[in-house]
């Protein structure tokens, strides 16, 4: 079973090649990073895994499903975690009423929540940690807490595979390590993990394969074949930082938004 | 001393009520971040309204002027929505711009056509007044002020759900686009109701400064509704009698106590301690 297969996937957005002949082939559970400059295309990537955006070209298949052809399925087995800027801070939302969209989007209307999915959403918001803000208002929330809330919200159905869009933007290092300890842990109870990221330094040692993209597969594999100078600088350009850190190499590129 | 139980008074506690739900509409708009919108929605309304008398006075047929301005309002605002969609919140402000400048323009080139009697009907519109509304009036608002109401209780969820995070939401399996284009469609409708009963220069006084108070001073979305309707209300009833006791115009004299709230409440909020 594979979580993701992709072959001559082409995506064009308002004219423009987003995504050119992606290859990819990631089995299931899997921890995988994908990484690359901005406007790359990662998160237009995973829009494509989740049937958002309809391919020019190709051919893709989420837990063995086509996403344009069966969106619903895919999606109902697939949990997405948006980066945090896309979320509206207009709205005065309670963080446990965040985690309950999750349930009551698979409802028909007027989509009351039940006891069962009060319970449920206690549940989760105590596995990631921020159970006591419940009743808090989702912006008046830490960075950190907003993506804990943001991933309590992605699990609480229960996906197969978990799909983050650079959860670690504008975090702190503690954040940072409780999220990535959360993510391990879904790791090992069977949820493949696809995680859109500009650092991996943090879970270098945690993820099976990344992910190098820049419209294009440039690379992919495990880190240490994959995190190479060459490869690194034919994509960042020379004016990235690299270092050594053990088994692979480490970079720092300067388009980072984090 | 003027009857407080007179039929035209009890028609205006009606529109006042009509007024405190289509606030609701009002909060929705400020929560999918698009709170200029029922203005603009209500200026469509005043375009729409022109061509409904100019159709009756050119055609020679009974054409409710009330009936195209809700019309023209909703094409309007789901225009709006359709080229947002494709281009972002800049290019929604620039439809609504043109929406705007489109109805205003309509407005002045009829009002230039129309006999003294008809531009009294017209001018209605712009300046409305809540005093004058008749029994037609009155049913007609509530009608299409329960249907945004139902609506907006039906799909409340759904509503919330793509103002706080529409790509979630669709990733969730919801069809966001669609409930997008029910939040459009509901500020045209609510915006043209506001237009019939206020007047357009003064919607966005009723329907989005208690709405911008409430979000302010409230900790939930049920509050934040909550307290936008009772703000409505109050400014409503005490703009009501303060123009019945000072002899002011009464669309007015309800603005004024609706920014006057917004401002107190700002100005409260900014000098309470913190805690």
């Amino acid at each position: 079973m594979k979580s993701v297969e992709t072959s001559g996937l082409t995506v064009r957005l308002n004219g423009f090649e987003a995504l050119s002949n992606v290859t990819l082939s990631l089995n299931h559970p899997t921890f995988t990073a994908i990484i690359g400059p901005n406007g790359a295309g990662k998160t237009t990537l995973l829009k494509t895994m989740l049937g958002l955006i309809r391919p020019q070209s190709g051919n893709i298949r989420v837990m063995g499903l086509d996403p344009i052809k069966e969106p619903k399925k895919v999606r109902s087995m697939v949990g997405y975690v948006p980066q945090r800027d896309r979320v509206s801070f207009f709205v005065p939302m309670k963080t446990k009423d965040v985690v309950m969209m999750s349930r009551l989007t698979s409802k028909r209307p007027p989509r009351w929540a039940t006891e069962y999915d009060e319970i449920v959403v206690r549940k989760v918001l105590r596995i990631v940690g921020v159970e006591d803000l419940a009743d808090r208002r989702f912006d008046e929330l830490s960075g950190g807490q907003q993506q804990k809330v943001l991933i309590a919200r992605a699990i609480v159905s229960e996906p197969r595979l978990l799909l983050l869009d650079e959860p670690f933007n504008g975090i702190d290092v503690r954040s940072q390590y409780e999220i990535t300890n959360l993510i391990t842990g879904l790791k090992e109870s069977g949820v493949s993990i696809i995680i859109v990221t500009h650092d991996v330094s943090d879970i270098i040692n945690l993820i099976d394969n990344i992910v190098i993209l820049y419209r294009r597969v440039v690379a992919a594999g495990k880190p240490e074949d994959v995190l190479k100078e060459d490869i690194l600088k034919s994509v960042y350009g020379d004016r990235i930082r690299i270092c050594s850190y053990e088994p692979c190499l480490m970079f720092v590129p300067r388009d980072s938004h984090g | 001393m003027v009857d407080p139980l007179s039929p035209f008074l009890i028609k205006a506690y009606v529109a006042v009520i009509i007024m405190a739900a289509t606030s609701i509409i009002g909060s929705m708009s400020v929560l999918r971040g698009i709170a200029y919108m029922p203005a603009e929605a209500a200026h469509a309304a005043l375009g729409g309204a022109a061509l409904g008398i100019l159709f009756g006075y050119v055609a020679n047929i009974t054409v409710d002027p009330y009936v195209v301005a809700a019309i023209f309002a909703s094409i309007t605002t789901l225009f709006a929505g359709y080229v947002g969609r494709r281009g972002g919140s800049e290019a929604i402000a620039t439809a609504l711009a043109g929406a705007l400048t489109l109805g205003v323009s309509i407005y002045a080139f009829v009002r230039y056509i129309l006999p003294a009697q008809l531009r009294v009907v017209l001018d209605g519109y712009l300046v409305g007044d809540i005093l004058l509304l008749g029994d037609s009036d009155i049913v007609t608002l509530s009608i299409l002020t329960m249907v945004c109401m139902v609506i907006f209780a039906i799909f409340y969820n759904e509503i919330i759900y793509v103002c706080f995070d529409p790509e979630g939401a669709e990733a969730m399996g919801m069809n966001a686009s669609f409930y997008d284009f029910m939040i459009f469609f509901l500020i045209g409708l609510a915006g043209s109701v506001a237009t019939k009963t206020v007047g357009t220069l003064i919607v966005y006084a009723l329907m989005i400064a208690p709405a911008i108070t409430a979000k302010e001073l409230s900790k939930s979305i049920n509050g934040m509704l909550t307290l936008s309707v009772t703000l409505t209300l109050v400014a409503g009833y005490g703009g009501l009698a303060f123009s019945i006791i000072f002899n002011m115009p009464s669309s007015g004299s309800i603005a004024i106590f609706a920014s006057a709230i917004y401002v107190g409440a700002i100005l409260a909020k900014r000098l309470a301690p913190k805690r």
